[in-house]
Parts: structure tokens; sequence; C-alpha cells
């Protein structure tokens, strides 16, 4: 059973002046599978995500999204082809209840013309509602279905970071990269979102993580990217990344010099 | 005629340059467009108008008492309106400026009405004569004037340590707030500093044109267009941005058309802005994805 | 934001619309007519600067472009009002996308520039321009609203139907603001890494909204250039920019309601100032500072939100 892969980065580089934040990346994601990229910090996973996803500008290199060449692609297109994200610090519609902000999500398969939304009063609100309840859903789905019509800003962080999921979730991605989606989760939070990304990739998606948290990445991963300094030190599963030499070096690297 | 063009050009294109420095200063250190800038300009001239014709101070006495009384203002302003701001939304901040301004013209309508002032001239005596073209001894005071202060500036900015710490609270706000640099007293320094270069510019254009309550709005689009020409992100930006605003508002008044000047010069600002979005500097732009 | 019915502004507008059953004067009839185009030259204003987020400040010439289009139209070259209305409002969108994309291509404040510009160049063109557009004296003559055989002629008719306008500008707004469109450009305020987030194209949304803004600017310039029959530069210069920002200020900043209130209010304070002209700058922005500095969402919401605020008091211990 050869698949292509859904995601595919040859040799990607960026520097910022002069320094090299990463360099000589390459890897493939399938569809249906969870991977992890790891590594100490400053190692170049958040600017890798980014670049991913189209929030840096130039970069070296070539990424293929289902043997599309993307590289000239903005970031909103991206989002329209199937790729969707979170971030690190969250980045929600504040002043929006969850529920909206959910609703934001829909955008890449939005429909209303603004004639429809003008003249059509019945089938605008039948949309409307059909849009409340799909997003309601997908709250529920990340253990936020309570939290609808509170406004995104007074929500607390762990709370803001799973809504932030929800949002992403809302535009039907095919590959969903997540950056430190554990961040101010609790362990029962945590592994209950792991069990979440389990059934998207068992429905199709394929899904990259980007976390520190070990137990987590170790539970559900199937596969393990590590990065070092820019550059891809280790790729297997966990049992082989783990007793990787290099791998160990990289982290006792990080633990010599009191970080993490 | 072409030489009188150019005179004049290059005269209002230093002033336009000053001030546009102050406007940028201020954007750049303290992320603030400050739409009441040009009322600090408007006020400049009518002060000086006051302490010379109405008050009969010597020239030079009349323009330092007004480059103060601005300061004065600009620290009024700054201390009372902007200091206690709870809001950071930049659009907002811009809005209340506008208001500043317009109660800022309001206060110089109260004072000295609609009327076009003439101011007595900063150094008597005959213009001088070159090739046809007649420059006013005021006109030369206002171009060496501008002239030591641009350069005043760029050695402020490129040699003190304030001006070092002002440029990188602009280019890296967070950076700059763990190195010490406090957000309050940048914004006091640099609003002094553009009411310094408002007072300056005002006070010594004034004998040269005219004094107006009306003529804020004027120099604060000039000062925002010539700052954006120029380039927002680079030091020279203002000037070149300046020179290029006053030299093209002098060759469309002579050449093509007085009074359509202001709609063409404003045409080409937002043209060329088009075509080069980062300024004529050039340099790093932010492209949105 | 939901579509539930606004029963206090349903009752305005009813109140609106008795209006001219209470008073005869020709006087009140103006006033009150140009406070609801107003109202809807601000709702537009709050629709790109308040619920979008961008600094914008050509809402005056877009006000005039669409007066105008309708003068010129309507009164030099006898068109009827079923071909002035869409072509300004046209006009509007065409002129407003055109100006807004090229702007709005690099981040930053090159909007508020190119707006103020536009406006300058606005006024400038149609105050020096003299023939067709009228120069500084303006354009008179224009026939009141008139479709079929029916013509508007006493004040009262030309009230109502501007009434009308107001009614449909506002009821349309709302249900802008409560679909997809509407949380796209609260989105572009908020997050625009969160909009990018969820596919919106900044450049695209931003325009989109501008120019659907324009739209409301140059429909009320309809209204009031049939409305008044007679309009000069004066009519559409920095005054009316700020008296305009002021009510979406006042209003709060992304409230459709707040602003129309807002707008209602404060087109009386022309009336009131017209004695001292000298003041109005003064009012105006003494009025836009202290509203900044302590009531930055809005008087309107901050009293909106005082019969929550007490009942707070009266619950606590």
């Amino acid at each position: 059973m050869s698949k292509s892969p859904i995601l595919s980065l040859a040799d990607v580089g960026k520097s910022f002046d002069a320094v090299a934040a990463v360099s000589n990346v390459g890897f493939d994601l399938f569809e249906g599978r969870i991977y992890a990229l790891i590594g100490p910090n400053g190692a170049g996973k958040t600017t890798l995500l980014n670049i991913i996803s189209g929030y840096v500008g130039r970069y070296s290199g070539s990424i293929t999204l289902r043997d599309q060449t993307i590289d000239n692609w903005t970031a909103s297109r991206r989002v329209l082809e199937g790729m969707a994200r979170t971030f690190q610090i969250t980045q929600l519609f504040d002043h929006m209840t969850a529920l909206e902000n959910v609703m934001c999500g829909f955008h890449p398969h939005i429909t209303q013309s603004l004639a429809s939304v003008l003249l059509g009063l019945r089938s605008f609100m039948a949309e409307e509602r059909a849009l409340r309840l799909r997003a309601q859903n997908l709250l529920e789905t990340v253990g936020a279905g309570g939290y609808a019509n509170e406004p995104a800003g007074l929500l607390p962080f762990g709370l803001r970071r799973r809504l932030e999921v929800a949002r992403a979730l809302a535009t039907q991605p095919s590959l969903l990269l997540l950056d430190e989606p554990c961040a101010g989760l609790s362990g029962a939070e945590a592994s209950e979102l792991g069990r979440l990304l389990q059934r998207l990739s068992g429905q199709g998606m394929c899904v990259l993580v980007v976390e520190h948290n070990m137990p987590f990445v170790l539970g559900v991963a199937e596969e393990i990217v590590v990065l070092d300094a820019g550059e891809v030190i280790a790729k297997g599963g966990s049992g082989e990344v783990r007793n990787d030499p290099r791998v160990i070096e990289a982290y006792l690297g990080e633990v010599e010099h009191g970080a993490a | 005629m072409l030489l009188q063009i150019l005179v004049t050009g290059t005269t209002l294109g230093l002033v336009y340059s000053v001030v546009a420095f102050g406007f940028q200063i201020v954007a750049r250190g303290s992320n603030i467009f400050n739409f009441a800038h040009g009322e600090f300009v408007a006020l400049a001239t009518l002060i000086y108008f006051s302490l010379s014709a109405t008050f009969g101070l010597a020239p030079v006495v009349a323009v330092v008492l007004t480059v103060l009384a601005v300061v004065l203002v600009s620290f009024v302003v700054e201390r009372l309106m902007l200091a206690p701001v709870r809001v950071r939304d930049p659009l907002v901040i811009a809005i209340l400026t506008i208001g500043i301004g317009t109660l800022m013209r309001g206060v110089m309508i109260l004072v000295w009405g609609h009327d076009v002032l003439f101011a007595p001239p900063v150094l008597a005596g005959r213009p001088f004569s070159w090739a046809g073209a007649s420059i006013s001894r005021s006109d030369v005071v206002l171009v060496a004037t501008c002239l030591v202060v641009v350069a005043a500036l760029y050695l402020v900015f490129s040699r003190t340590l304030w001006g070092k710490k002002i440029l990188a609270a602009a280019i890296n706000p967070e950076a700059a707030r763990l190195v010490g640099v406090e957000e309050g007293a940048t914004r006091v320094s640099v609003f002094l500093l553009a009411g310094l270069l408002a007072g300056i510019a005002g006070a010594l254009v004034a004998p040269v044109t005219f004094a107006s309550s009306g003529s804020g709005f004027n120099f604060v689009l000039k000062a925002f267009a010539a700052a954006l020409l120029g380039g927002l992100d680079r030091f020279a930006g203002p000037l070149v941005g300046g020179m290029v605003l006053g030299l093209l508002e002098a060759f469309t008044a002579g050449y093509v058309s007085s009074a359509f000047r202001e709609p063409i010069v404003l045409a080409f600002v937002i043209l060329a802005l088009m075509l080069r979005p980062s300024g004529l500097l050039g340099g790093p732009t932010e492209r949105v994805t | 934001m939901t579509m539930r019915a606004s029963y206090p502004i349903m009752a305005l507008f009813v109140a609106l619309a008795a209006l001219p059953l209470v008073t005869a004067s020709p006087y009140h009839l103006t006033v009150a007519g140009l406070a609801l185009i107003f109202a809807i030259l601000a709702q537009g204003t709050n629709l790109i600067m308040g619920t979008a987020g961008q600094a914008s400040f050509a809402h005056a010439a877009f006000f005039g472009l669409g007066a105008y289009t309708t003068a010129v139209l309507s009164a030099k070259f006898d068109f009827p009002l079923w071909l002035t209305l869409p072509i300004a409002l046209c006009l509007s969108f065409v002129v407003g996308s055109l100006l807004a994309y090229p702007a709005l291509r690099v981040k930053g404040f090159y909007l508020a520039l190119v707006t103020l510009a536009f406006s300058e160049i606005f006024t400038s063109v149609v105050g020096e321009m003299p023939g067709v557009l009228g120069g500084t004296e303006g354009i008179t003559g224009i026939p009141p609203f008139s479709l079929g055989g029916w013509s508007a002629e006493s004040r009262m008719s030309k009230y109502y139907i501007v009434w009308v306008g107001a009614v449909l500008a506002y009821v349309s707004l709302a249900r802008l603001g409560a679909s997809h469109f509407g949380r796209v450009a609260r989105s572009l305020r908020d997050s625009e890494t969160g909009a990018t987030a969820i596919g919106v194209n900044l450049i695209a949304a931003k325009v989109r909204i501008f120019a659907v803004s324009a739209v409301y600017m140059g429909f009320a310039g309809f209204l009031y250039a049939h409305f008044m029959q007679y309009i000069s530069p004066t009519s559409f210069g920095f005054n009316v920019t700020i008296l305009v920002v002021s009510m979406v200020v006042v209003g709060g900043l992304g409230d459709a309601t707040g602003v129309l209130v807002g707008a209602l209010v404060l087109s009386l304070l022309p009336q009131l100032t017209r004695d001292y002209v000298g003041v109005e700058p003064v009012i105006y922005g003494g009025l836009l500072i202290i509203i900044i500095l302590l009531l930055p969402e809005g008087v309107v919401p901050a009293l909106r939100s005082i019969p929550r605020r007490l009942q707070r008091k009266a619950a606590a211990p």
C-alpha cells in the first residue's frame, strides 16, 4: 500500500540575519498518522512550524502539499487547502464568544453571499442555526461545550488553547499542526486531547504536534522527528528515538545548561 | 523661474522635513500616530506672530520663546491627555490625537480667529538676489536652521545613548522594555522633541509664509505623507520625503496649476506609495499574508 | 451577535416615524432628517472603523461622492432616481475598492494616510472646479426624490423617505453584522493572525469591508442631496470627518446600535452650536478626548451597562 505523503519537506532552511534557524530539514508526513516534532529549546521547532504554515516569508528548499509545491502560497491559502494550525500564544478573537470563535473557523467552506444574507431572512437564520449547532459540537469535542457563550478573552489559559483547537478543526483540515497544545493543560486534559487526536487520525487526518510534554508525545505519536539547532537529528518511532545517542546528547546539553 | 521654484521648493521641503521628523519620531518611539502634530506647528506660527507683531519682541527672542511655549504645551498635552489613556488600540489613540488636534484648533480659533496673519521677518533687510531668483533673509535663516536641526537629529540618534534607546524601542518594543527602556519616559521625551521641532518649524515659517489657525491639518497631512513617502523605518525618510514633497509642490504650483497643487501632490504621494510601499528609500516592509 | 430584535431601537424608529405628526415645524423635520442621514453615514463608518478596526478617514469624501454624483446626474443631466441611486452606490463601491486595495497591501497606517489624502483631494477638486461641479458655490436646484409620476415635494414626504432609508440601512447592517461577514470583520480587529489562521485573505477582506462601508456612506450622500436639494463643498470637509468619528466613538467602536443612538444625539450638536461657530472644534475635540479617556468603550455601551452594574451592586452583600 504505497501512498504519497500529504506533506513533504525537502531541504528546507531559513536564516535570520546570518543565523540559521533551520537547515536541511526534510521529512514526509502521511495521512492518518500522528507525528511529534520535539527538540530542546531554541531548536527551531516553532520556526519550522511557521515555515510550513506560511508565516515566514521566504525560505530555501521546498514543501509540497499533496504533490503541489506550496512555497509561494500565502498562509491563508494554505488554510483554504486544508492545513490548519494552533499557536503557542493563542490567537483568538477575544471580543467574540467561544462559539463565535469556532463559527469563524468555518470560513473556508462558507458559501454565504452578501445577497443571501440581506435578502433571504429565513434561509439566513436557518443557516446560522446550523452553523451554531456544528460549532457547539466542536466545542464539546474539545471539552469546552459549557463555555459557548463566554467571551474568549475571559477564558482561562487551558480553555483558550482547547478553543483554538476547536476553531482549527472547524476549518476541516486534512493536516493539523499544533504548537504546544498541552501547555496549561492538566494531565487528564492532555490525555483527553491525545484521545481526540487519535480519533481524528483514525478518520484520516494527519496531525503534527510540537510538544515538550514527553509522556503525551510518547503516548500519542506514531513517529517522532527530533530537531536540534535547526537540523533533524533523528526520525522514527518512540523506541528508536529515545535511545538515539544524538537525541540524548541534545537533551542532556539542555539539562546541563539548566534549561527546560 | 526654475531657480525661484527650486528655492521655494527647497525651503518648503526643509520645513516639511523638520515637521515630518517630529511626526516620525513619535510614531517610531511610542507607536503613536499623532494627528495633532500639525496643530503644534500652527500654534507656533500664531505664537510667533503675537510675540513679534503684537508685542513687538525682537524676532530672535520671539522665536526662542515660541519654541519654549510649544514644548511646554507638548508636555502638558502628553501628561494630561496621553499618559492617562487606558486603551492600547492604536486606532483609538489615533482618534484621541485627532480629538486633541481639534481641541487645539478650536482654542486657536477662539484666540486668534480665522484670519491669515503676517508676521515680521526674522532678519530685516532686502532679500538676496541670485540669478533672477529672490531669496528673503527669513528664507535663509529658515533653510540654515532646518539643516542644522536635521544634522543635530542625526547626531542625537546615531551617537547618543538616548537616541539609540529610542530607535531600539521602535524596532523591538519588548526587548527594549527588558533592557530598561521605560514606555512612559520614552513617550514624554519623544513628545518634547516633537514639540521642539514643531516649534522651530512654525516659528520660522510664519515670517516666510503666514500664521493661521487653520494650517494645522495641512501640516500634519504633509508630515504624515512625507514620513511614509521617505520610509517610516529609515532615519532619513522624513528628509527625503519632505524634500520630494516640497519640490513637487513648488514645481506643480509653478508649471502646472497653483489651485490644484494640493490634490496633484497628494495624488502623486498615493501613487508613489502604491508602487513602492516601503517608501522611496526602500527597506523592510511587513507584507500582509 | 444574534438577530434578536432590539425593542428599544424599534421603539426609537417608531417614535421618529411619528415625529411629523407631533410637529409641523419644517426646521424640526430638517434637523431630524439630517440626524437620520448622519446616522447612516456613522453606521457605515462604524463598519470599517469600529467593527473591522481599520483607521479610515474617508467617510466625508464618500458622503460627498454620493451626494455630488446624485446632484450632478439629477440636477444637471436629468437622470431619474432609479438610475442615480444605483450609479451612486456602484461608484462608491468601485472607488472604495480602488482606493483601499493598494493602501492595504502594506500593514500599518497607510490606509489612514490614503483616506485622509483622498478626503483632501475630493474637497479641493469639487471646490475648485466650477461648471458642472459647481465650484465653491455648490449645486443648487437638485430635484426632490421622485419615482414614476410622484415626487416628494413636501418636507414630510422627504423626511419619510429618509426614514425608510435609515431603517433599511440599520436592518441591513445588523444582518451583515450577525452573519459570517460580520464575524470576519470583527476577527480583523481582534487578531489578524487568527483571521489568517481561518483562511481569511486579509487584504481581500479589508477591501471588501471598506467597499461595503463606502456604499453606505454614498447612500447617505444620495439621501442628503435629494433631501436638502442643495450641496456645497463645505458640507463634506474635515469638520464632517471629525463629527462622524465622534459619533462612532460615542456610540462605541463596533457597536452598530450604539452608533445609531450616538449619531442621532450628536447630530443635534451643530444645531446647538450654530450661533457660536468658533466653539464647535473645542466641543468636538474635548468630547473625543474625554470619552476616550473616561469611557473608551463608548458612552452608549457604558450607559447600557448601568442597569447590569446596579444589579450587581444590589446583589452583592
